[in-house]
């Protein structure tokens, strides 16, 4: 038998079992005389005898759910009733275990249906997606220019060439590197399809091969302005490998630039030790603020990331380098997301122009006396600052000219201070050649021939 | 191979002292002989390192 206590609405409903005792039974259990099975929820239950509510656990016993046992023989006529709620379900809840592991979501897949999504892999996006059962999925890796604020993360562009050995020097674009050993930085090709990143296929990673001795190799890059990432949480990550187990240790300096305060730095993380298999590193650091700080000319923040100290002999190689803002090492992009940007990001600061193939023209300019002439160049983008007074060269020997005279080797090539961010110009010299205010061409046929302007931090 | 000095000719009519210098494989580099005479005796560029 069966009571509805609210009849109108959903809820409990009390089951009784009610039984006549032919006397003697210390047991109640089975089938009643209204075909009601005894079940109930121990603890839940209440048992009457002539109507007289028992004490569970002193006058009886009920733990299985199926069967109650009384510590008082029943008595032929006794009328033994077991009043038990049913169980029940509250409409329209949602269980936990729906959910089975830390990011999980709740979404719906239908009208008043719902499902579990999976967490998404770390820096991935929640998109929506009509032909996903939930009608949202995670999206990723999401390559998302400007958040990366290293430029030629992975080095893929090298306008200076492809091998150095003269510590003090930059290598790849944008990476400058140091050592008191003898170490050779080189560009080397990955087999494709065997970048350490799904979904990026890069055709360059960077090499420092160190030989034994020495103290130090450290390669870095300064982003420009201290105020980058001031008072933040950022997150360096980069993939590396190394011929042997070896432990190397980023590091970064905030310089406030010519005139402005002490520099300052930290260690990032506390040390990596790279394995034989190219792995992703990351670790989180604090940048402190620059309240109170005066920030002069030039002022950069400065990472090492590729930085190892001690003497062994070691091959370390790195890709992938990243600085972010947050605590979370997202999937990997260049600064600018293109090739092109990239390239014109590092030739804000490094501008090689050479001869691609056959006859190439540098730029075109004009006699100032019979000795030399001005030719002007214009950068592909708008240089950081006025470039420095040093040129990069190939051998004069490369070069020609055209002015008053046939066409010959200049005796030597100079910068001009009348140079801007946004126009170069490199003094020609060659006696008894030029025309005061005659036109002047600077060219050559030899594919070595290069100048480099340089306007890095 | 010693560096080359040479003078060029400023727009303003001045003249400035130079300097060319051979980084070897291929490489050379020009500059002020001003800047030159500030670089430290063993080092052949003008970037010091960390």
């Amino acid at each position: 038998m069966s009571v509805n206590r609210h009849p109108n609405t959903q809820g409990v409903t009390i089951k009784q079992w009610r039984y006549t005792a032919t006397g003697g039974e210390t047991t109640l259990s089975g089938t009643d005389g209204f075909s009601q099975s005894l079940t109930y929820t121990p603890g839940a239950e209440e048992v009457f005898v002539n109507g007289v509510l028992l004490v569970r656990g002193t006058d009886y016993t009920a733990s299985t759910g199926t069967t109650v046992v009384l510590n008082n023989a029943l008595v032929a006529g006794d009328i033994a009733t077991v009043s038990a709620p049913s169980v029940f379900n509250v409409a329209n809840s949602i269980p936990s275990s729906t959910v089975t592991a830390k990011g999980d979501l709740l979404v719906a897949n239908g009208s008043a249906s719902l499902t579990n999504l999976a967490v998404g892999a770390d820096g991935s996006t929640l998109v929506a997606n009509s032909s996903a059962g939930g009608g949202v999925s995670w999206a990723g890796p999401q390559f998302v220019a400007g958040r990366n604020k290293i430029i030629n993360g992975d080095f893929g562009i090298w306008q200076r060439g492809t091998s150095f050995s003269n510590s003090g020097n930059y290598t790849a674009d944008r990476w400058y590197w140091d050592s008191d050993a003898t170490v050779t930085i080189s560009q080397q090709a990955f087999t494709a399809g065997a970048a350490p990143v799904a979904g990026y296929e890069a055709p360059y990673f960077f090499r420092i091969a160190k030989s034994a001795g020495g103290t130090y190799v450290a390669t870095r890059q300064r982003v420009e302005d201290v105020r980058t990432f001031a008072n933040q949480t950022v997150t360096l990550s980069f993939w590396a490998k190394a011929n042997a187990t070896v432990t190397i240790n980023p590091y970064y300096q905030q310089n406030f630039g010519s005139g402005g305060s002490t520099t300052t730095g930290a260690f990032i993380g506390s040390g990596f030790t790279l394995t034989t298999s190219w792995v992703r590193y990351s670790a989180t650091v604090a940048i402190p603020s620059v309240a109170g700080m005066t920030i002069g000319t030039g002022s950069y923040l400065e990472v090492f990331a590729g930085r190892y100290v001690g003497s062994a002999a070691t091959t370390i190689d790195i890709w992938g380098v990243q600085l972010e803002a947050g605590s979370v090492a997202t999937p990997f992009t260049t600064a600018t997301g293109t090739l092109q940007g990239e390239l014109a990001a590092c030739q804000r600061y490094y501008w090689r122009t050479s001869v691609a193939s056959g006859y190439g023209l540098f730029g075109f300019g004009y006699g100032t006396s019979g000795n030399q002439a001005y030719v002007n160049m214009n950068p592909p983008v708008t240089m950081r600052t006025v470039p420095s007074s040093i040129l990069d060269l190939s051998a004069l020997s490369t070069f020609y000219w055209e002015g008053s005279a046939a066409g010959n080797t200049p005796t030597s090539l100079a910068y001009n201070t009348n140079s801007t961010p946004s126009m170069l110009q490199v003094t020609v010299v060659k006696s008894g050649s030029f025309t005061s205010g005659g036109t002047c061409a600077l060219y050559s046929y030899n594919q070595a021939a290069y100048i480099g302007f340089n306007a890095e931090l | 191979m010693e560096p080359t000095f040479f003078d060029v000719t400023n727009i303003d009519g001045s003249t400035t002292a130079f300097v060319l210098i051979d980084l070897g494989n291929g490489n050379f580099q020009s500059m002020p002989k001003s800047v030159y005479d500030t670089l430290p005796s063993n080092s052949s560029t003008p970037q010091a390192g960390e």
